[in-house]
């Protein structure tokens, strides 16, 4: 048995009284990149959501294994969607909200603080822009900053929502040079993803989920015609 | 000091403490919840005055502030029954608070110098007279003290939660997920906006007030793309109002706060064509 990043125990999520997701068991394991996977309004986002603790649960409970003593730190990417472009912030300043957790209330980001973020950035290729308003980023750009940002947040278990939603092919391979080296870091990362043919390449963890989980296991045992059927095809949902 | 000064005064501090809360309200995409709360923090007041029969009792300062918090929960209360939209949300909460507001002050206020026209209208041209006396000496307006220590508040506020303020609006997953509230948040920016608007209220009234909460903020995000000039800059244009504002009306001999008003709107039309010559130009550029 693989240790578990997160163990998840009956957890049943609705919205007004339909549930979207049903008595859930879970563990995601410690170390690996799991890929979240299901056809559109199976839950995904939902269960990312409820894990992080923003959505209330109906029953069930989460459990988070500790690192080093000490509940792990969260790291965090959006849905690119869910972002206002138009918002007056600037590339570094987004990253910066990295360092925010660590600050506290109150506490100003010091100059330790952008430098960290700059270099962050600059891993991800993005310094060059790094006074830009975000409107003025393309869709990859706007995600190799989300990742730095994530980075910034120097976490533990990084939860990501379709990071490779609209990105190019460049920013793609960039995004899983990280996801990798996190990995090596003995990181845990969490994405919901949708390509099937990147997923066996990029993951090496699934969890199938439709409503219910349909299936969870390494990805070469899992990611197999029968389970794929199963998910996509179950619910009704094309 | 000379009244047209201390109104030009008591006018500008207003409209600069209206534009910091506004600048959030409006990057929240909340603008209307001005006009919400502007309207029934009335009903905050009337029943704070039912409970010490004293117009300048500073409970009617906290009567208000309170009631804006309950007007954001009543109308998330029903946001969250699914049943209906947050604009509609809105538009049921408050002129359900507001009216019973107007009833109490036309039944059992009459008498009083709580009527509906100084409340909807407000009466700038009349606070120089109200004087703040310590010890039998005259320093000043009282509308002075109040407008200033509102702006005064508010420019802390603003200092202090800065990057609390930009997280929970930009980002209030990763704000709840980092240990920064959204929720916690938001009724202190309500908390903070209905104050302000209780001081601009005897200012401007409560209709012209959701003009000074919105307008100069607008006018200042077609300005510029930087945060930190944001309130700033909206706090110069809604000073700026205030002040020409003041002199228009003084020329055209009409009402102070309907010129002020005015004036944000034509700061906003100004900002909109710069925004769009810049645009234009940019995308002109580029080719």
């Amino acid at each position: 048995m693989e240790d578990f990043a997160v163990k998840i125990q009956g957890l049943t999520v609705a919205y007004d009284a339909k549930p979207v997701l049903s008595d859930i068991d879970l563990e995601i394991p410690k170390g690996r990149l799991t890929a979240v996977m299901g056809p559109n309004g199976a839950g995904k986002t939902t269960l990312l959501k409820s894990l992080l603790g923003l959505i209330p649960k109906v029953k069930g409970e989460v459990e988070f294994s500790c690192v080093r003593g000490k509940p792990p730190k969260i790291g965090y990417v959006p849905q690119s969607e869910s972002i206002d472009t138009d918002f007056p912030v600037t590339v570094l300043d987004v990253v910066l909200m990295g360092c925010y957790g660590r600050l506290g209330w109150i506490r100003r980001p010091s100059k330790e603080d952008k430098e960290f973020s700059m270099e962050m950035l600059s891993k991800m290729k993005m310094e060059q822009y790094w006074d830009r308003q975000i409107s003025r980023l393309s869709g990859g750009q706007q995600q190799r900053m989300f990742i730095a940002r994530a980075l910034a947040q120097k976490a533990d278990i990084y939860f990501m929502d379709e990071p490779f939603k609209g990105v190019d092919a460049a920013t793609e391979k960039a995004i899983i040079e990280i996801l990798k080296e996190l990995r090596s870091g003995g990181k845990t990362v969490v994405a919901v993803h949708h390509d099937l043919s990147t997923a066996p390449e990029y993951f090496d963890w699934v969890t199938f989920i439709n409503n219910r989980v349909i299936a969870n296991g390494p990805i070469e045992q899992v990611f197999v015609g029968e389970n794929l059927s199963r998910t996509y095809k179950a619910g009704g949902v094309t | 000091m000379d009244m047209a000064i201390e109104i030009q005064l008591i006018a500008a501090l207003t409209a600069a403490g209206c534009a910091i809360p506004g600048s959030f309200l409006l990057l929240r995409r909340m603008s209307m919840v001005s006009d919400s709360i502007t309207h029934t923090i009335l009903l905050g007041i009337v029943l704070a005055f039912f409970m010490v029969q004293d117009l300048s009792s500073p409970l009617l300062l906290i009567g208000a502030a309170a009631m804006g918090p309950v007007t954001v929960w009543l109308t998330e209360l029903l946001v969250k029954t699914r049943l209906l939209s947050e604009d509609s949300a809105t538009g049921i909460v408050f002129p359900l608070l507001f009216s019973i507001a107007v009833i109490l002050i036309t039944r059992y206020a009459g008498s009083a110098h709580l009527d509906t026209d100084s409340v909807l209208l407000g009466e700038l041209v009349f606070a120089p007279f109200d004087r703040l006396t310590v010890f039998g000496v005259d320093i000043g307006a009282k509308g002075l003290y109040l407008s200033g220590g509102l702006f005064l508040l508010n420019v802390t506020l603003l200092l202090i939660f800065f990057k609390e303020l930009q997280i929970t609006s930009f980002d209030p997953v990763l704000a709840a997920v980092l240990g920064f509230s959204p929720t916690l948040m938001n009724y202190g920016l309500m908390t903070a906006a209905s104050l302000t608007a209780v001081g601009a209220f005897e200012a401007v009234g409560s209709i012209l007030v959701t003009a000074f909460m919105i307008a100069p903020p607008a006018a200042a995000y077609l300005l510029t793309e930087d945060l930190k000039k944001l309130p700033v800059t909206a706090v110069i244009i809604g000073a700026a109002s205030g002040i020409l504002g003041y002199h228009t009306a003084v020329f055209l001999e009409v009402s102070i706060a309907g010129c002020m008003a005015v004036w944000t709107g034509i700061f906003f039309m100004a900002a909109f064509v710069y925004n769009v010559i810049k645009r234009k130009r940019g995308a002109a550029a580029k080719c």
